[in-house]
């Protein structure tokens, strides 16, 4: 028992000498979380505000043209989705290529005369983004969808009304009949939304997107810390294992000794975001729906839960090093591990947009465990069963840790 | 050293690498992840959930349901067979929004077309109101316009044009033989293709980039076994332009392994686009990875340091390349990174080109940097 | 450095019939040997001849297929948790932490009173540690992370060290500065196991044993160098 006290001291010991380090690591983390909290903010992730930008590029001389676009960006509810841009060709080709606008919408010269014969042979090009089909893009042809829709059912009106003149003798009427008609199949489409009566609930039991993720990125984080943890795996040795074997102190011993030391050495990179992030809510540099006027209290309320999460985070990491022959495979293990795990609990897209099985698989690994674990903690609901889950996690990692080094030791 | 040596040291390497299994385990776990990404991204799901409780026997209201049901969305729509069931699925927060339609859709409708007015036929109730359930309520708004255009004409034709002689048949007949269809717009990226593969899910989207960066790191890891290997003296013997190649043989091998990897878990993952426009980005970025990697090693000189750089660098390509969103700012950090270039130029020569550019450019700026290293070191 | 007075009176050691296999590999066949206070045995062998297994099987660090370690009528192979007061074991390798001086690395095994005292005119002394106290393990050179191996082993004052190529890759001041402290040991009623390539060590020992194809040979060196080769 005494050796292991020494042991675990002398981790603490090297923690302690690695701390310079983990004070640049802090500074890092800093950074890290405050890029993608600049680019949540610059995206205007707050809900209302996020509108899909549009850039318009073509022919809307057009009177008929013209007075729909113009609708569209004043009196149509999809303004408040959409945010229509006119630009040049060039303009909109650089735009899109620097991830400005979600699409380019290019109206083609005979694209009027072709929709009022009814021909729809010419279609309207709708751009996207050169890299990698993204939701953006899905959601472009949802609303592609939508417009095409409206128009064509608009159209089949029409159409259907100047056939039936033709055919019953009234081909002299159908001028002002159709004129008559589109205008009210106008009116009627950019008075759609009455359709529905909305009512909103509130968020009374579920974090705001927000408050998502805020939670889901500082746990990445947290997730993600261990790539810096490297130079604490650096100099593991099998021939210190087997001397403290050998000097009383076995496999499981070790682990935790190196545990606690390793967990300290990430809670030390920590403080200085944590702090950071306390000023910031204290003085309301931001802040969150739900802790709108409350300063920084409710963040040092749920900061035991993210310290949980973190032990478990620095258990699986610990597990992970040791699993792999060389820290430089460790880290790419924890890499792939964490974007892996992460993603499939909702720490990059919410949970909510997977489907019910991948949602299940997803809440039951660690990253969904600590998810859950968090969350309760923010809405105050009883944390004693995400607590459980996220013990034993941890508990799984150490374990498997230990047995790994006591073959590491056994095979020399 | 002629071929023979040279894919022998290759060949020599490779033993080594994949001789440690926890390699063979980073290889594998991108190809379980693709698969099994692959795999469930065929399963129900969507960016919002929506209960939708229809009146039974209403023809308007199948036609609706149907409309919403039995089609591709990024919405998920789970059908109820009672408001109160509806309402409940909200309030447990298993859905976002409930719809709850009028037992009289179609009499309600006509009342409505008869008048030109609309008015609310469905009730919606959300949690909490968000962009996509903005999208969601066009999207139920383009459900119910057809049915409500048809019966704005059909009214029209009766009361307007005065045709109320007319059976309703014969005016459902002209409405469907003058019926417009199809769809008005044509989604294109810059090379002028139409989309990834056709059973492309957005749950799919982020596993490019996650690829990306996978390999970028392969890359980095590559340098840090390389720097290793230094620190043993393995290199002692090699002059600095000598243990620039070196590096990039060593490098190779890595890269190797992983762009095969790469185009393996595009396929399995299903974002897989044409044969050989992967390979040749695959391959372009590979290399630039290699660049990039090399630069890094020089720059930071010890394996610490470089392992230091591993959380920010990992950050920065997850917030900055679009993996999961796109930025519109720090483009001058966007072009930094190989990732940025390589999910841009999946669709656009303009990007393969930048990133094969990107790439001389690092390893011009090595060969500089490897040059004033060994000068400064003599 | 412990006295005489403070060991047990006479202690012995009996290896008896230990057997080790990795899979299909026999390592050790059936090895067995003794010895008693004051006795330094060598064991000779070439590279993967099972040198290494066998001392960490006698430190406890590997488990025996078959086989016993008496130790004073003590079965240490049945009784484990006895070893790390009874032997101080020296793996190949350094078993330091590199971030860490000397004079932590040594807190890990010693007490503070003990390693002052160790310093002053024990152990520690005879090893030279002093001259490096504090400095860290990583700008050490090869002579004094094997002293400070030896000196960390020797913390718990066993009756028994063993060690595992103590003066591989060591220059002929430092190996001599190892053997010096390693007979001081042996004086003072000790028992020393040593695995070693170099010859130099054997003028330490009292009894060598060739370790081949798994088992144990007794070996007298005489002095030609070629015959102890074609022995191995």
């Amino acid at each position: 028992m005494r050796r292991t006290a020494a042991y675990l001291s002398a981790q603490l010991k090297r923690v302690l000498r690695l701390l310079p380090l983990q004070i640049v690591v802090g500074i890092v983390i800093c950074i890290c979380v405050s890029i993608p909290a600049a680019a949540l903010v610059m995206r205007g992730a707050g809900e209302g505000q996020e509108r899909y930008r549009i850039g318009l590029v073509g022919d809307v001389s057009d009177s008929y043209l013209g007075f729909g676009f113009a609708a569209l960006q004043t009196v149509d509810d999809s303004r408040l989705m959409i945010e229509m841009i006119e630009m040049s060709e060039a303009e909109a080709e650089e735009a899109l290529s620097r991830g400005e606008l979600t699409a380019v919408v290019q109206v083609p010269e005979a694209f009027l005369d072709s929709v009022i014969y009814g021909r729809n042979d010419t279609n309207v090009t709708c751009m996207l983004p050169s890299g990698q089909t993204q939701l953006g893009s899905t959601v472009m042809g949802e609303i592609a969808d939508v417009a095409s829709t409206l128009v064509t059912a608009s159209q089949s009106a029409i159409y259907g009304m100047q056939r039936t003149l033709y055919e019953q003798g009234g081909a002299d009427q159908v001028g002002p009949e159709t004129d008559q008609l589109n205008l009210m199949l106008i009116n009627l489409v950019l008075s759609r939304s009455g359709f529905s009566d909305v009512e909103v609930l509130g968020y009374a039991d579920g974090l705001s997107l927000e408050a998502y993720y805020f939670c889901r990125l500082l746990l990445l984080v947290l997730l993600l810390a261990g790539l810096s943890g490297a130079v604490f795996f650096l100099y593991r040795k099998t021939a210190l294992a087997a001397m403290m074997k050998a000097g009383g102190v076995g496999a499981l011993a070790q682990i935790a000794g190196e545990y606690l030391a390793y967990l300290g050495f990430l809670c030390a990179g920590f403080l200085l975001p944590a702090l950071l992030l306390t000023i910031g809510l204290k003085r309301e540099v931001f802040s969150l729906p739900e802790w709108a006027g409350m300063g920084a209290r409710p963040f040092l309320a749920i900061l035991p839960f993210f310290t949980a999460a973190a032990a478990m985070f620095a258990a699986f990491q610990l597990f992970l090093c040791e699993l792999a022959d060389g820290i430089v495979n460790g880290l790419l293990l924890q890499l792939i591990c964490g974007v892996g795990m992460g993603y499939l609990s909702g720490y990059f897209y919410p949970a909510a947009f997977f489907s019910e099985r991948l949602r299940r698989v997803g809440a039951l690994l660690p990253t969904g465990a600590a998810a859950r674990l968090v969350e309760d903690g923010f809405l105050v609901r009883n944390t004693g069963g995400a607590a459980a889950v996220v013990f034993v996690w941890l508990a799984v990692f150490l374990l498997l840790a230990a047995a790994i080094r006591r073959r590491r030791i056994l095979r020399g | 050293m002629n071929v023979f040596n040279f894919l022998l040291r290759g060949w020599l390497i490779q033993k080594r690498l994949l001789g440690k299994y926890s390699f063979l385990l980073l290889l594998v776990l991108p190809l379980l992840f693709a698969a099994g990404l692959g795999r469930f991204a065929k399963e129900e799901s969507g960016i919002a959930s929506i209960a939708l409780h229809l009146p039974e026997n209403d023809p308007v209201a199948d036609q609706v349901g149907e409309k919403l049901l039995g089609r591709e969305s990024v919405f998920r729509f789970l059908s109820c067979a009672s408001k109160e069931e509806a309402l409940e699925l909200v309030e447990t927060g298993e859905a976002d929004a409930a719809w709850l339609f009028s037992d009289e859709m179609e009499e309600a409708l006509r009342e409505l077309a008869r008048k030109r007015r609309v008015r609310p036929l469905v009730k919606v109730v959300e949690r909490r109101d968000s962009v996509p359930l903005i999208l969601a309520r066009e999207v139920l708004s383009a459900a119910v316009y057809p049915a409500f255009s048809y019966a704005v004409y059909e009214s029209y034709v009766v009361e307007e044009l005065g045709f109320a002689e007319l059976d309703k048949e014969t005016i459902h007949r002209t409405y469907e033989s003058a019926a417009v269809s199809g769809s008005l717009f044509q989604m294109v990226y810059p090379d002028g293709s139409t989309g990834e593969t056709e059973d492309f899910h957005y749950l799919q989207a982020p596993l490019r980039g996650i690829l990306a960066i996978w390999l970028t790191f392969l890359g980095i890891v590559a340098a840090l076994f390389f720097m290793q290997d230094e620190e043993r003296g393995v290199y002692g013997r090699l002059s600095g332009i000598r243990r620039f190649f070196a590096f990039y043989g060593v490098g190779t091998m890595f890269l190797l392994d992983g762009t095969v990897i790469l185009l393996l878990c595009c396929r399995l993952g299903g974002v897989f686009t044409n044969f050989w426009r992967e390979v040749v980005c695959a391959a372009v970025f590979a290399c630039c990875v290699l660049a990039f990697s090399n630069l890094l090693r020089l720059l930071s000189r010890k394996p610490k340091w470089l392992g230091t750089l591993l959380l920010p660098l990992g950050a920065a390509m997850l917030a900055l390349c679009p993996v999961f969103f796109e930025l519109q700012y720090f483009r001058a950090g966007k072009l930094l990174l190989p990732p940025w270039y390589y999910l841009y130029a999946v669709h656009d020569d303009f990007y393969l080109y930048g990133m094969a550019v990107y790439a001389a450019a690092l390893i011009l700026a090595s060969v500089v940097l490897q040059w004033l290293q060994s000068r400064i070191g003599s | 450095m412990r006295t005489a007075a403070e060991m047990p009176a006479k202690i012995a050691i009996e290896v008896r019939g230990v057997r080790k296999a990795y899979g299909k590999k026999q390592v050790l066949a059936d090895v067995s040997f003794s010895a008693v206070s004051g006795q330094c045995v060598g064991i000779l062998g070439g590279n993967g001849s099972g040198k290494s297994t066998l001392f960490s099987i006698l430190a406890g660090v590997r488990r025996v297929d078959n086989g016993s370690f008496f130790y004073q009528g003590t079965d240490l192979l049945r009784h484990a948790g006895r070893i790390p007061k009874i032997l101080g074991y020296v793996p190949q390798t350094d078993p330091l932490m590199e971030e860490l001086s000397a004079w932590d690395n040594l807190r890990m095994w010693h007490d503070k009173e003990t390693l002052v005292r160790e310093l002053a005119e024990g152990a520690l002394k005879l090893l030279e540690i002093d001259g490096f106290l504090k400095k860290p393990v990583r700008k050490m050179s090869g002579g004094m992370r094997k002293r400070l191996s030896i000196a960390c082993a020797v913390a718990s004052r066993p009756g028994i060290l063993v060690l595992d190529e103590p003066s591989a890759a060591l220059d002929l001041v430092c190996k001599e500065n190892i053997i010096r402290y390693l007979t001081a040991y042996k004086e003072a009623g000790g028992i020393v196991l040593l695995s070693t390539h170099d010859v130099q060590d054997l003028t330490l020992c009292d009894a060598c044993y060739i370790l081949k194809e798994g088992s144990l040979r007794s070996y007298v060196y005489d002095g030609n160098f070629h015959r102890l080769a074609e022995a191995l």
